[in-house]
């Protein structure tokens, strides 16, 4: 009975995995919002089992089209989705919101793939239901605790002082069950790199990275009909930062510590699933260069009410509020303490019924005492035959400006308007057995874009709400997925088309013009082969090239990159292991993602695993 | 290239002696490593006949300035924005203590009794944040000639001069740092003082100050866009037959000379320096009336003679 009400819970609690070793059977518990998911990129275990030391960066760029500007080996991470910028991407952990508040965006670097068990992509706007930022798209990141126990230990070396090793416990009964994972990595990131019209090999200085963390879940199935959940997470990253080529040397520094914990509630009452959530996001960064000692801290307070009632089979209605406080202490503010109060209330109507499938959301916001626009989706799915599926999606969608765009002194603008826009989308997806092909249109205006730009005469950047960009694009997804009792083959092809162009500008030289650092054409491809004991797994990216300035334009070339793993499962009696064979970046391609910033060439990881 | 402004001074004064009007900023009086960044809101610097704008902005976490300052920040080696006060040659023109930092485009103004006269030039050279930055590059602006040493880059100042809000037929533009030699053991950053001739803009109430690099992106330059002047040089007003009468009476001979050279003059030669083509100090001295040249190399130079009112400068040949 117990088991039937996690599965109720959690909608999809139970179920199975392929045959690699994190990939046991068994149940698991899923700590999630209860809101509608429109649409479902999924990374699964699998692919995370292959990354073992990547960041979240990383598996992004591997298997999603999601372009990371990663600012080289040992800098930040940022994703672009759909012609948006970092702070158009919202990440979520279980449902939550962990951007940081000053600079509205997340450094996908300092995230270890492996952390997480589940790695969701939604793409397209989807502020109706998930708030600010939502405008590009929406990254999960979600952890599944397993039902069961057991330990493993993984590690791994590689090249350039590659060292980690992750330690995972989970143990507990029918009322109980606790997971901890415990990793620490290191590297020395000391890569050779080649300089055009330079004979000699150039090093990679300065670029030490040191990284620790633990992340410890609990579940308690308190009643038949209550459970919950207490999650804490701590990590702390600490890094030098490499120079740029154009730099003699560098001696910056940067730490970054988080610590995050949530409790979760849930409690199942007839027909209707409430959940309660408290949650408290600590992030301290600390950052060090010639002229710089920047010292900050945000905290994050979230409180958030949500139910989901299935009226009948055809209806469904979810409903929740969410109160946010967020605040920071930082040496760049007037202010010691800055603070901001966001209110949010937010519902949903769901209606299927045969070959239609529709989903109505709107959410309306306050942030400190003041309304932002509301926002209303509207998405409609519709089977036109046995195989052939049409999704059309319209939403409006918004970003609250952050901290540092109003409060940064000298030149933060309190007077900066919320970014704000209507999305546009339509899909068709054909599915037989053993494949399934997505072609997506995209279209979306965002009006007062937020733009830091000099102020003539004074010295110092200001923030302005500048202009309108208009996104638009197409994207192409074709998975195939065989499995037999010998083998298992899956095979994913991806293209994107974005276009990003300022429509509205007060600097006409910028109207018409690609944004900076926004591909016009991305690809990738996946296969994976699985025999026996024997798996492997190869990933192919090709990123266009990228403006780097609009006035005396400047590019960076496009470049194409190969990962290539192979793996292998034992077991002897009730120990099991596995070993993972890697080479990053096979086909050793002088590349830069960021301009300056080498990325190395080609390396290798060696991961060992054992399980009991 | 590096010499080109000195050898087009060399031209352009070949024993012509004016009255002038040096403004050195030392009457600022400012104790050493101190600096005026405007934050007394007065909008600028009144420098005897010349006054240099500066626009201040002030918050609890710091200052903001743009236009001019005044200083005497003697910091020739740390990197990064907050040594933006320090001129490369740790001092004022030659080793004086006080000079005028600039940021940004900008310009001065000269007072209403010499409007209209000439500015015949002044010492430039860059501050210790730009230079730094230009020869290591920072997490903003490229070290010059870029990641392979090959880059044609270049920083460089532009000098044009006005007159009841007509622009000058000319410009002057100086170059802070050019690497734009085929042979890179020729690229220079300017790291000493250097005169600026400007005699050509001619007649001005005003001159304007524009920065050019090859370090530019969607914002502007990424340079740090600073420079030091020092040692403004005014003509005197020409504007009646007493002036012409109350000029200095001054004469150096012999030259060329293979030893010494002799000043004649009708006041008394309070101080003396002597000049190489690059700026370089290489003597002097003062109350003398005769100056030893033998241990110099052979040459031209520049010889400037301070008296109470007036400050001459004369290119003087040592053979």
């Amino acid at each position: 009975m117990r088991y039937l009400f996690w599965c109720f819970c959690t909608f999809y609690t139970t179920f199975s995995i392929a045959q690699t070793l994190d990939s046991i059977e068994l149940s698991t518990i899923e700590v999630s919002a209860l809101r509608y998911i429109p649409n479902k990129n999924q990374i699964d275990s699998t692919q995370i089992h292959f990354l073992p030391t990547a960041s979240l960066s990383e598996l992004l760029h591997q298997h999603t089209s999601v372009y990371i500007k990663s600012y080289g080996a040992n800098g930040i991470s940022t994703t672009s989705i759909r012609g948006g910028s970092a702070s158009h991407t919202l990440v979520l952990w279980n449902g939550l919101p962990i951007q940081n508040p000053m600079l509205g965006q997340v450094d996908l670097s300092v995230f270890p793939s492996h952390l997480f068990d589940e790695v969701r992509l939604d793409l397209g706007g989807n502020s109706a239901i998930w708030g600010s930022a939502a405008v590009g798209g929406v990254i999960h990141l979600n952890t599944q605790q397993q039902l069961g126990k057991s330990i493993q230990a993984r590690s791994t070396i590689g090249s350039f002082g590659l060292m980690a090793h992750q330690f995972k416990v989970q143990f507990g009964n029918p009322t109980f069950q606790t997971t901890i994972k415990i990793w620490q990595q290191q590297a020395e990131n000391n890569f050779p790199y080649t300089i055009i019209g330079v004979e000699e090999k150039k090093k990679q200085t300065h670029a030490n990275l040191q990284q620790w963390g633990i992340l410890q879940e609990n579940t308690w199935q308190i009643a038949p009909k209550w459970r919950i959940n207490w999650n804490n997470w701590y990590q702390t990253s600490d890094r030098q930062i490499p120079p740029t080529t154009t730099q003699r040397q560098s001696i910056a520094t940067q730490l970054d510590e988080s610590f995050r914990t949530n409790l979760n509630a849930k409690y199942a009452l007839n027909n209707t699933v409430l959940q309660a959530r408290a949650a408290l996001f600590f992030d301290r960064l600390n950052f060090f260069d010639v002229a710089v000692d920047s010292k900050s801290r945000t905290w994050s307070n979230i409180y958030e009410i949500e139910g989901k009632s299935y009226i009948s089979q055809r209806h469904t209605l979810t409903y929740g509020t969410n109160w946010t406080i967020l605040k920071a202490a930082t040496n760049g503010y007037v202010e010691p303490i800055t603070s901001q109060n966001r209110l949010a209330f937010f519902t949903g109507y769901q209606y299927q019924h045969e070959q239609w499938k529709t989903h109505l959301a709107i959410r309306q916001e306050l942030v400190d005492g003041s309304l932002v626009p509301i926002t209303p989706s509207l998405q409609v799915d519709y089977q036109l035959l046995r195989t052939l599926y049409l999704q059309g999606l319209i939403a409006r969608n918004y970003r609250i400006p952050t901290f540092n765009d109003l409060y940064w002194a000298v030149g933060g603008n309190p007077d900066l308007l919320p970014e704000l826009g209507w999305s546009e989308e339509i899909s068709l997806q054909w599915k037989p057995k053993l494949w399934d092909a997505r072609l997506t249109f995209f279209n979306r205006n965002l009006n007062n874009r937020i733009l830091w730009q000099p102020q003539p005469d004074r010295g110092f950047w200001s923030p302005e709400n500048v202009d309108q960009v208009w996104s638009r694009g197409l994207e192409m997804r074709w998975n195939f997925q065989q499995i037999t009792k010998h083998y298992t083959l899956k095979w994913t092809l991806g293209y994107d088309y974005v276009r990003s162009t300022v429509k509205e500008s007060k600097d006409a030289v910028l109207v018409g013009k690609q944004l900076i650092y926004t591909p016009e054409h991305q690809g990738f491809t996946s296969i994976f082969l699985k025999w026996k004991s024997l798996a492997f797994q190869y990933n192919h990216t090709y990123t266009d090239r990228v403006l780097l300035q609009v006035r005396n334009p400047r590019y960076l070339e496009s470049y194409q990159l190969g990962f290539a793993s192979l793996s292998y499962d034992w077991q002897i009696q009730k120990v099991k292991g596995n070993i993972i064979a890697k080479i990053n970046n096979c086909w050793d391609t002088d590349y830069r993602v960021i301009d300056r910033r080498p990325m190395p060439g080609r390396n290798y990881e060696c991961s060992f695993l054992i399980q009991i | 290239m590096k010499n080109g402004t000195f050898i087009l001074f060399l031209f352009c004064f070949t024993s012509w002696a004016s009255a002038q009007k040096v403004i050195d900023f030392e009457n600022f009086n400012l104790p050493l490593d101190t600096f005026l960044n405007g934050s007394d809101l007065k909008g600028g610097f009144k420098a005897e006949e010349v006054f240099l704008p500066n626009r201040f902005t002030s918050s609890s976490f710091g200052d903001f300035w743009s236009g001019w300052s005044i200083s005497t920040m003697r910091d020739s080696v740390t990197s990064g924005f907050l040594n933006q006060y320090s001129a490369k040659p740790a001092s004022g023109f030659d080793g004086s203590t006080t000079y005028a930092v600039g940021f940004g485009n900008n310009g001065l103004k000269l007072s209403s009794n010499v409007e209209g006269n000439i500015v015949e030039g002044l010492y430039i050279t860059n501050n210790t944040y730009a230079f730094n930055s230009m020869r290591d590059g920072d997490a903003f602006a490229k070290r010059f000639g870029g990641e392979s040493g090959n880059d044609k880059d270049f920083f460089k100042i532009v000098v044009k001069g006005f007159l009841k809000g007509q622009l000058s037929p000319d410009s002057v533009e100086f170059f802070l740092a050019d690497f734009r030699f085929d042979d890179n053991s020729k690229d220079y950053i300017i790291n000493t003082w250097q005169y600026l001739d400007l005699t050509s803009l001619g007649s001005v109430d005003s001159l304007s100050f524009k920065f050019a690099s090859s370090d530019v992106g969607d914002f502007g330059i990424n340079t740090p866009l600073y420079i030091c002047i020092d040692q403004i040089i005014l003509s005197d007003a020409i504007s009646s037959a007493d002036t012409w009468n109350n000029q200095p009476s001054i004469r150096i001979y012999p030259n060329p000379s293979t030893e010494r050279v002799f000043i004649d003059a009708n006041e008394a030669i309070l101080t003396w320096q002597l000049f190489d083509l690059t700026g370089r100090l290489v003597k002097s001295g003062q109350n003398q009336r005769e100056i030893e040249l033998i241990e110099l190399n052979n040459g031209y130079y520049f010889l400037q003679l301070n008296q109470n009112k007036y400050t001459i400068t004369q290119k003087i040949l040592k053979q």
